[in-house]
Parts: structure tokens; C-alpha cells; sequence
């Protein structure tokens, strides 16, 4: 038979649906490591190489299916077989969960990157991770408006949210609020303006925003899953961005996850170890260490507490006392202050220094079983300013605080879209959650030019390039640690805001016919990102996946069906919207199933598994394949207290996760 | 942890659940055993009897077992609420939700060039003699009524002939599996429908298990029936090897694929169509009218794996499920048959069932205090599966009495 091929692997990594970068650091490493001990490996992802299925086949492994880009069949038989999946995003059903208007967070981050889509209306986040952290922050500093961020498990260990201490405090610095509470309901109550439910400890509060942005992670998840259990078919979680970065800790974490499962690999498929197992042995070991000392922010976390505006006495002593500030040579020159408290995952200021000044402290706090925290050796400080660049929270300040002066000085990277004040200029100072200390003046812009790291030579990408010295009362120079450009006469704030919001994104523009009217869209731009441009949100593209993985986002294109996000924009086409729309409190919107249904139907029927639960609701089976509704139908499960069995390892296997046409000349 | 019970029922499927019902109406205390996680993992039970391969006097027994009325007079004592049918009365109420027993033609078709179409109307001619309603059909007639089939495109239909037995039964497993268990779980509580039990081991007084890693032991007053499915082969094989029994082992375990495509056109819902080793439906639970109608099922017969040799035979699936031949046929259903241009593949399942000789006999793994039966035909058709838990925890109350 022809467009057939058949392969055996002792190993297939495969890429599951909406993966935004292959391969991966956990892909790399998890390769690596096996074929050191001897197992082959297979790769399947990638625009060339598709996969579309797996089938488990009983012991342990199973095949995989895959499509190359020539439209040919592969079959991949595999002894273990490792799936990389995207993180899911769902939040647990509410009345308007469903909204046009509601987005998972990858589908916002891309439309942030990669589209004009603009951000200049106030923005409720679901979720309090990193990655929501990340985006809130990107999002003020490009000039929207208001962004709130909201934590519905506040349950994180020792934390009542879910990332850093450091990032927290970037987006209150920027103006960014938090609230711990829970999603009652979202409305349209105008064309920009919507009505968003929600209920915290002092009862309902409604929230005006335009959009709601959904990032979790919205409870305790397992990133590494083996489901059934013992046989050997994994499903890891990717939480590294394409550059380290741009997200240190989902980088590392990664990257020890997949050392901690090709430890179990080569430990089930190599017949005779020998010593290795002990080596093995000891990479998973190391490497869940490594995890523990990374995630022990959550267990030992960092709160500010303040006095009024001013950072709360017992609090300063711990701050000056800490590793990472300096205690002396501030007083003569300018030195960098790693105020980074917590002990994350994170060690990009160590790599950017050029003078090894900053280091993590890793041999001691092993042996304390701690993790590592900046120690920075204030007499190697060349006050570069490299540091404050490369930190994706902004979290590092040059310090002056001449004792014979009343005025010192802070150092901050400029990280907003709106040009810098100039030199002279008087800006607001701020404290450690944003409000307003008083004001200080720009003494200098300096830019920096980033090199390479000294500990491995790879190049240090900086977030900024551009450092604002301000002049700064020596009584706040411990206190400032944001600033803010004076609000101007309103007109003028106006017109710099539009002109900060405006993108380059102007390329060609076309006409052509939309639901039989005319328009004006980008050329060659996927289908249902030119909806998000356009103004027309449809749920049906709420997973922007661009590879065509769920199949909601069809529409019809010169009278032939085609998926919105792998069809680009031309010149001339009719589109026509073939879907209606979704009720907006279903927790399937494929299938139209209620939550409280799907509730009700797993205590009726006193359903054990997750199979037993999707077996009797149908639940999964729809167009999506449980792309938009599995976990959040889990969480769901979780919240009522009717947890089946093996929930949070339940892997959906069912084959394929995405509609695979097949020309059946072909085969 | 220490309890006390008549019968011990340990199974992964539908069979142990329909013998609880059974032994329960009879006044016994009853502990229900599952290995598995839930009743849902197990694959092995089909909704109707896929009647393959199409040849001897044994389909034409099995065709009258699967005979609508057949299949409702051995379901509806069993299944603890309403079993609705289709197609049924409009009026009245209808429960969506209920298990369906549909009733379909089963529409075998076959290439004119064939050889063995005389020995498959022979095996027709004996199910007529049995009562079944054979009809002998050909070209067009036999074409148009096939599941899935591009009617307009049919160039030569003169090059088919096919047969249609009418008012041959399938069944909405899932529902009725849950209803069935809902029902148990009710009359025995969490403490008496135990799942994720194992390891199971016998003891003198009785059987022992681990619950959520708690040991727990058993005293049987009765006996134990263990209800073999294929997801039990290897625990069994190790009690025989065990208890030095030797058992009638069965030939071996068929692998079945069972394929799921998506459909551009809606299709009929009124026969079920079977050519070569392929039976081909249009797929999904309840009432087929209130569905959308476009999922073709395949069900594709496999190789047969001996019993002897476990991991090289389960090695040897891996090889064949989803295989070149898999892809081959399906290419040929859809182009060469269906005259379909492009399909979309939606799942694949792979389901294994034993395949015996000649009949399949239960037997005794031991007799002591206590006796433990394994009774076997546990899997496959699910009539034939409430049929068979039905006899077996009734031979086995007979056999007590006596």
C-alpha cells in the first residue's frame, strides 16, 4: 500500500493540539537523556510531521498516527510514548463563561504578539500564575487602562495566589489590583462595556470590563500524568516559552520534569542497567530536588506589610538584612539591589551579570535544603544595569544613597510602550504596590547594550534597554521602586494613549464580503484572527490554534467550509459565519452541555471515573474533542466534592484529538 | 477489615453486575469485586452481535438470538427502569435518555465474483428454517441501503448482490451498563460495589483485597464467581496455573478495531451493513432521529492471537492494531464502496473479545469451604452477556440448593 509507512521507536514524543513552540526544552532533554541510555526516540510534531492520534494498545505503549506534510499515513509504534500538551486554560463554568468576550490566555497572548487587535479597555484576568502576571503587566505597560486580576483558588500552600511575589508586586507598581474572588456572571451591557459578576469575602461586586481573560491556573493540576497507570503513556505539560527568558521557571521546570520521566523511561525499557540505574536514580533525585527548592515560594512566601505607605519597620530590616541588597557601598556610588525575596525559579540576573556580582547561593542552601537566593557582592557591582534589564519583573534598582546628601538616587528600567520622561522632568515615585510617595526628578537616561552570560555564553535578551536614573529624597530611596510619568492636560494624555496603542501593524488592507457586507480586513491574516480585529468575537474561535486542532472556527469561504484559523485573508473572498453561536453558560460548547447538568448527572449516577462520568454525559465526544471543556468539567467535579477516582491523572486518549480528513485515493 | 458474605462477584464488565442484581432477588448478601477503576474500562461488550465471520449453522442461532424480541425478552428483566425502542410509537413519553434497543436490517453485501456466496446463502437458508426474515437482494437494491453510501456515484452496481435479515437488535451498552450498575451500587452501597480492588487473592476462609491500599478480607459463605473478560486473562491464567486446573482455553483473543468517521451527508439509520470482515452503522446512543446522524462506525475483525504465549501475543497487537491492512480497508470501504472522496477520521478503538472453538465452559477453580467458579463468556454481545451472568448465578444458587 502506498502513503503508508511504519515505524518502530522504543520512545515517541509527540506534540499534542495548540503547542506553542516544538521541540520544546522537556522534548530536547527527555531525547537526550534517552538516547544516552540507548533508547530510540521519535519526534512527531512540527508542521512537517503531524500527529493525530494515539491509540493505546494494551501492555504498554500503543501507536501513534501521525500525517506528514505530504499527506502521507505514519504509523509509530512505540514502547512508551510521551505527549507534550498545552496548558488548559478553561475556567470552571459560570453563567457567561462562554461569552464571545471571555479569552483563554493563549489565544490573548497571540493576539497581543501577533495581531492589531488593541488592548484599551479594562481587562478582568482569570488566574493569578506567572503567565497572568506576565500578561497583566505587559498589558499596563503598553497603556490599558485598568487590569484586574482574579484568584479563584486561593489555596496555593502558604499563598493566596499562584505566582511570584516579585511579579505581584510589578503589576500593583503599575497600577494593577487583585481580588480573591469567585465568577458569578458576565454580560455585554453595552458595545465596549461589560457587566462582570463577582462575589469576594464582603459579598457581590460588579466589575465593569470590556473582556475577561482566562489564564488559571485555577487549582492543584498534575503537569506529568501516567494514565492508565504503568503504561508508559505520559502526558507532560509544556510550560516553557520558546526563550528561557521570557519565563524562567516554566523553562526549568520543564526541563526537570522531562529528566524526572526519562529516568522512569530508561528504568522500564532498558533490560540491563547496570550501574546506570544508579545514575538514573540520581537524575530524578537531583532533579525533583531542583523542583522542590523552585516551588518553594509556595510554601515560603514573601508578603510586604506596610504602615500606611511605607513599608512596615520589621519588613525594611528584612529587606536590608537580605542577600541580595547592598549595606555599604551605596553610600558612594551607584550599586544594583536584587530585591528578589522569595526563592523561585529564576536565575536570569545571575546569568546577566558580567562581573559574577550576583549569584545564586546554591551550595548552601542544598545543603539547607533551601532554595537558592541572590547574593550579590557589592564590591564586584560595575553598576551596568544589565541586571535591571534582564529581569522579567523589573524587580532589580540601582540604589545612591549618599549619607552626607539629602538626595540619592534610584535606577529603574523603562519598560512601558510611552516614551520616557526627559531629563529634568519631575516623576511620581511610587511604592511597592503603586501608590504614590511623591515626586523626584530624572537625573539620566542611559541605555545598555546586553552581551553574552558569562556562564554559558548564550546571549542575555534584555526586556528593556533603557535605564531612568531618578533623584530621589534619600529618605526614599529604600521606599520608591516605581515611577510614573505626571498626568498631562487631558487632551495630550489622549492622544499619547492612542498613539501608544496604535500598532504597527498597518500592512495591506482588502476588501472583501462578510456575511454579504462589505469590508476592510488585513491581507493574509488567518480568518479568525481578522474577526478579533474586526470586532466579531465568536466563542467558536476562542482557541485561536492555528493547526486546525478543534474544528469550531469554521466558516464559509467562497461557498466551501474551511477552518477560519489556517485560511488567510485574501483579496476578493466571501465569508459567511456557519456556525451559530453558543449559549453562554454551557461547560460544552460543542455538545450545548450545562454544568449543573453534567453536575447533576455525575451525583445521580454516583459516577467513580472519569470515563463513567464522559461515558454517561457524552462530555468529550463533541467537535473539540474536550479541548474547551475536560479540565474545567474536572475542576468542576473537584469544587462539588464529587471527585471520581484518578481525575486529576486522567489522560483522554480517545483518538484523534483533532479531525483528520483523509483523501481515501490516497490510501 | 473483616466482612462477611454469601457470593463473591468479581468482574470488570456488565456480567457481574447483572449476576448481583440476580443473587440479590434471591435473598443472598452479595460483594461485587472490580479490578478496574470502574465498569467503563471495559471494552470487550458490543452493542450487537457483529455475526461474523458470516458462515456456519451457528449464525444462523445467533441471528435468532438477536432478534429484537429476543433480545428484549432477555434485557428487560434484567435492566431496572424503562428500555425504549426504536423505532417506537412517537406518542406517548419517551425517556432521551433511556437505553435504546433499536432494531435494524442487517444488510450483508458481497461482490458477484465471490466464491463463498453459496455457503453465505446456505448459512441464510438455516436462519430462514430458524425463524429469521432473510431476504436475498441484489445490484442497486443491495447498494442503496448500505450506511454511508454515495447513492449518485454507483457506477455498477450490478457487480453486488447482498441478503437482509430484518428486526436484528443493537443495543445502547453504555446506558444500559450504567443503568444495570446504578442500580447495584444502590442495593449494595460503596462498601459492597467495590472498584479498584487488587490485588484479588483467595484465601482458605475466603478472598482478600486491597481497597484504596487498606487490606481487606472476606469470609464466603457461598462461593466466588469471577467473570473472565479479556482484561482478566492473565490473573486467571496464574489461579489456573495456580489451582492446577486445566481448563477448556479458548482459541484465542480477537482483536476488533472499531473506527469512527465523520460523514459529509447524513446517513440511514435503518440498517446496519456488513461487507468482508467490516460492519459498517451509523453510530451513536438513543434515539437515532434526535442525533446528528454523520458518524459512520466501523467495526473491523482483526487477527485472532493464541493464548499460549501472553506477551508475545499482546506484542503482536501492538504490531496489527491500526495497521497498514486497517488503513487499507478502510481506504477500499470509502473509495471503492462508499464512493467517498475524503473522510475525516474521528477515533479508533481497539476491543478484544475471546473466540472459542465451540462453546465456552465455565468451570470450577477450586472447592473447598467454599467453591470458586470462573464463568466464561463474559464479553461481546450484550444479550449474550446478561444470557449467560443470568445462568450462571442461577446454575450456581441450583447447585447450592442441591
Amino acid at each position: 500500500m502506498k502513503n503508508f509507512y511504519s515505524t518502530p521507536f522504543d520512545v515517541a514524543i509527540v506534540a499534542g493540539n495548540r503547542l506553542p513552540h516544538w521541540p520544546s526544552v522537556g522534548v530536547r532533554e527527555l531525547s537526550k537523556l534517552c538516547t544516552k541510555f540507548g533508547l530510540e526516540v521519535g519526534w512527531v510534531g512540527g508542521p512537517g510531521l503531524r500527529g493525530r492520534g494515539v491509540i493505546p494498545t494494551g501492555s504498554t505503549g500503543g501507536v501513534v498516527l501521525a500525517e506528514d506534510i505530504q499527506g502521507r499515513t505514519h504509523r509509530i509504534q512505540a514502547r512508551a510514548i510521551v505527549r507534550f500538551s498545552a496548558p488548559d486554560e478553561s475556567p470552571s463554568p459560570f453563567e457567561g463563561s462562554s461569552h464571545p468576550s471571555l479569552f483563554l490566555g493563549a489565544t490573548a497572548m497571540k493576539l497581543r504578539e501577533k495581531s492589531a487587535f488593541i488592548w484599551n479597555e479594562p481587562i478582568a484576568i482569570l488566574g493569578t500564575g506567572n503567565r497572568a502576571f506576565s500578561f497583566a503587566i505587559r498589558l499596563l505597560e503598553e497603556g490599558c487602562p485598568e487590569v484586574i486580576l482574579i484568584e479563584t483558588f486561593s489555596a496555593w500552600e502558604g499563598k493566596t495566589y499562584a505566582g511570584w511575589e516579585v511579579e505581584r508586586r510589578r503589576f500593583e507598581i503599575l497600577g494593577g489590583r487583585i481580588l480573591e474572588a469567585e465568577p458569578l456572571s458576565f454580560r455585554k451591557v453595552g458595545s465596549a462595556v461589560g457587566e462582570f459578576r463577582v462575589r469576594d469575602r464582603k459579598g457581590i461586586r460588579v466589575l465593569e470590563v470590556s473582556r475577561i481573560v482566562s489564564f488559571g491556573p485555577f487549582g492543584l493540576s498534575e503537569p506529568l500524568k501516567e494514565y492508565p497507570p504503568e503504561s508508559l503513556l505520559f502526558d507532560l505539560l509544556q510550560t516553557s516559552s520558546p526563550q528561557r527568558e521570557k519565563d524562567p521557571e516554566g523553562w526549568m521546570m520543564e526541563e526537570e520534569r522531562a529528566r524526572i520521566l526519562a529516568s522512569k523511561v530508561a528504568r522500564a525499557l532498558v533490560p540491563e542497567l547496570g550501574s546506570a540505574r544508579v545514575e538514573l536514580e540520581a537524575i530524578a533525585r537531583r532533579a525533583r530536588s531542583r523542583m522542590k527548592r523552585m516551588e518553594g515560594f509556595l510554601a515560603d512566601p514573601f508578603e510586604f506589610s506596610f504602615n500606611g505607605k511605607w513599608t512596615a519597620s520589621p519588613v525594611m530590616k528584612s529587606v536590608k538584612a537580605f542577600s541580595g541588597v547592598p549595606s555599604m557601598l551605596q553610600a558612594k556610588a551607584p550599586v544594583a539591589s536584587i530585591e528578589c525575596f522569595e526563592t523561585i525559579g529564576c536565575d536570569l540576573c545571575e546569568r546577566a551579570c558580567p562581573t559574577t556580582a550576583i549569584h545564586l547561593d546554591r551550595l548552601r542552601t542544598r545543603k539547607n535544603d533551601e532554595p537558592p537566593r541572590p547574593i550579590l557582592d557589592e564590591a564586584a557591582c560595575i553598576a551596568c544595569g544589565l541586571c535591571l534589564q534582564a529581569c522579567p519583573s523589573a524587580t532589580p534598582v540601582m540604589l545612591r544613597e549618599p549619607p552626607e546628601l539629602s538626595m540619592g538616587s534610584v535606577t529603574f528600567s523603562w519598560r512601558e510602550r510611552e516614551t520616557p520622561p526627559d531629563v529634568g522632568k519631575v516623576v511620581t515615585l511610587l511604592n511597592r504596590r503603586g501608590e504614590t510617595l511623591g515626586t523626584g526628578r530624572v537625573l539620566a537616561l542611559n541605555s545598555t547594550e546586553a552581551a553574552e552570560s558569562k556562564i554559558d555564553r548564550k546571549p542575555v535578551i534584555p526586556f528593556s534597554s533603557l535605564l531612568v536614573e531618578v533623584e530621589v529624597p534619600n529618605h526614599l530611596v529604600w521606599e520608591a521602586r516605581g515611577i510614573r510619568k505626571p498626568r498631562a492636560h487631558a487632551s495630550a494624555e489622549d492622544q499619547e494613549f492612542i498613539s501608544s496603542n496604535s500598532r504597527e501593524f498597518l500592512g495591506e488592507r482588502v476588501e472583501i464580503s462578510w456575511n454579504g457586507e462589505r469590508r476592510f480586513v488585513r491581507s493574509g491574516i488567518p480568518i479568525s484572527t481578522a474577526f478579533f480585529e474586526n470586532g466579531y468575537q465568536r466563542t467558536n474561535d476562542r482557541l485561536l490554534c492555528e493547526d486546525g486542532s478543534c474544528g469550531l472556527c469554521e466558516v464559509e469561504v467562497d461557498g466551501l467550509k474551511q477552518l477560519g484559523c489556517t485560511t488567510m485573508v485574501r483579496r476578493g473572498m466571501s465569508i459567511r459565519s456557519v456556525r451559530d453561536e453558543t449559549p453562554a453558560d454551557d461547560l460544552c460548547p460543542c455538545l450545548s452541555i450545562r454544568g449543573k447538568d453534567f453536575v447533576d448527572r455525575v451525583e445521580q449516577g454516583s459516577l467513580l471515573s472519569v470515563e463513567s462520568a464522559m461515558e454517561s454525559t457524552g462530555l468529550g465526544s463533541g467537535r473539540c474533542h474536550g479541548q474547551l471543556c475536560l479540565s474545567a468539567a474536572k475542576r468542576t467535579l473537584e469544587a462539588t466534592g464529587l471527585d471520581p477516582l484518578e481525575t486529576r491523572r486522567y489522560i483522554d486518549w480517545r483518538f484523534p484529538s483533532s479531525d483528520w480528513k483523509i483523501d481515501s485515493g490516497q490510501i | 477489615m473483616r466482612l462477611d458474605s454469601d457470593m463473591v462477584l468479581i468482574g470488570t464488565g456488565l456480567a457481574p453486575l447483572i449476576a448481583a442484581q440476580i443473587l440479590l432477588r434471591q435473598g443472598k448478601s452479595v460483594l461485587l469485586l472490580n479490578p478496574e477503576y470502574d465498569f467503563f474500562g471495559e471494552n470487550s461488550e458490543f452493542g450487537f452481535d457483529p455475526l461474523l465471520p458470516w458462515q456456519g449453522g451457528e449464525i444462523a442461532r445467533r441471528l435468532t438470538e438477536s432478534n429484537i424480541e429476543a433480545v428484549l425478552r432477555d434485557l428487560q428483566p434484567e435492566f431496572p427502569g424503562a428500555l425504549e425502542t426504536w423505532p417506537g410509537t412517537r406518542s406517548g413519553y419517551r425517556d432521551s435518555l433511556a437505553p435504546f434497543v433499536r432494531s435494524r436490517q442487517r444488510l450483508f453485501v458481497g461482490r458477484v465474483e465471490e466464491d463463498h456466496w453459496p455457503i453465505r446463502e446456505e448459512v441464510a437458508l438455516l436462519a430462514m428454517e430458524a425463524g429469521a426474515k432473510v431476504q436475498t437482494i441484489a445490484g442497486w437494491d443491495a447498494l442503496k441501503g448500505f450506511p454511508g453510501m454515495s447513492a449518485n456515484k454507483i457506477s455498477d452496481p450490478g457487480r453486488y448482490r447482498g441478503m437482509s435479515v430484518s428486526k436484528v437488535a443493537d443495543v445502547d451498552v453504555v446506558r444500559f451498563r450504567n443503568g444495570v450498575r446504578e442500580f447495584v451500587r444502590e442495593r449494595l452501597g460503596n462498601e459492597g460495589l467495590v472498584v479498584g480492588a487488587s490485588p484479588i487473592e483467595f484465601t482458605a476462609e475466603g478472598v482478600r483485597y486491597r481497597d484504596q491500599g487498606k487490606p481487606v478480607n472476606v469470609r464466603v459463605n457461598e462461593g466466588v464467581l469471577t467473570f473472565w473478560t479479556p482484561k482478566l486473562t492473565s490473573w486467571i491464567k496464574s489461579l489456573t496455573e495456580h489451582y492446577d486446573v486445566k481448563p477448556t482455553l479458548p482459541l484465542g483473543i480477537r482483536l476488533w478495531e472499531e473506527w469512527s468517521l465523520l460523514s459529509k451527508d447524513p446517513l440511514d439509520p435503518s440498517s446496519i451493513g456488513m461487507i468482508d470482515d467490516l460492519i459498517v452503522w451509523a453510530a451513536g446512543e438513543g434515539d437515532p432521529i434526535e442525533t446528528d446522524g454523520k458518524q459512520l462506525g466501523v467495526l473491523r475483525r482483526g487477527p485472532l492471537h493464541s493464548m499460549s504465549t501472553r506477551d508475545d501475543s499482546f506484542r503482536a497487537w501492538e504490531d496489527e492494531a491500526a495497521s497498514r491492512d486497517s488503513f487499507h480497508l478502510i481506504g477500499d470501504l470509502t473509495r471503492e464502496f462508499l464512493h467517498w472522496e475524503r473522510f475525516t477520521l474521528r477515533s479508533l478503538k481497539v476491543r478484544r473479545t475471546f473466540e472459542w472453538a465451540d462453546r465456552h465452559p465455565s468451570f470450577i477453580l477450586f472447592r473447598n469451604r467454599f467453591e470458586s467458579r470462573v464463568v466464561t463468556g463474559s464479553e461481546g454481545f450484550v444479550a449474550d452477556i446478561v444470557r449467560t451472568a443470568r445462568s450462571a448465578a442461577m446454575r450456581f444458587i441450583e447447585d447450592v440448593r442441591l
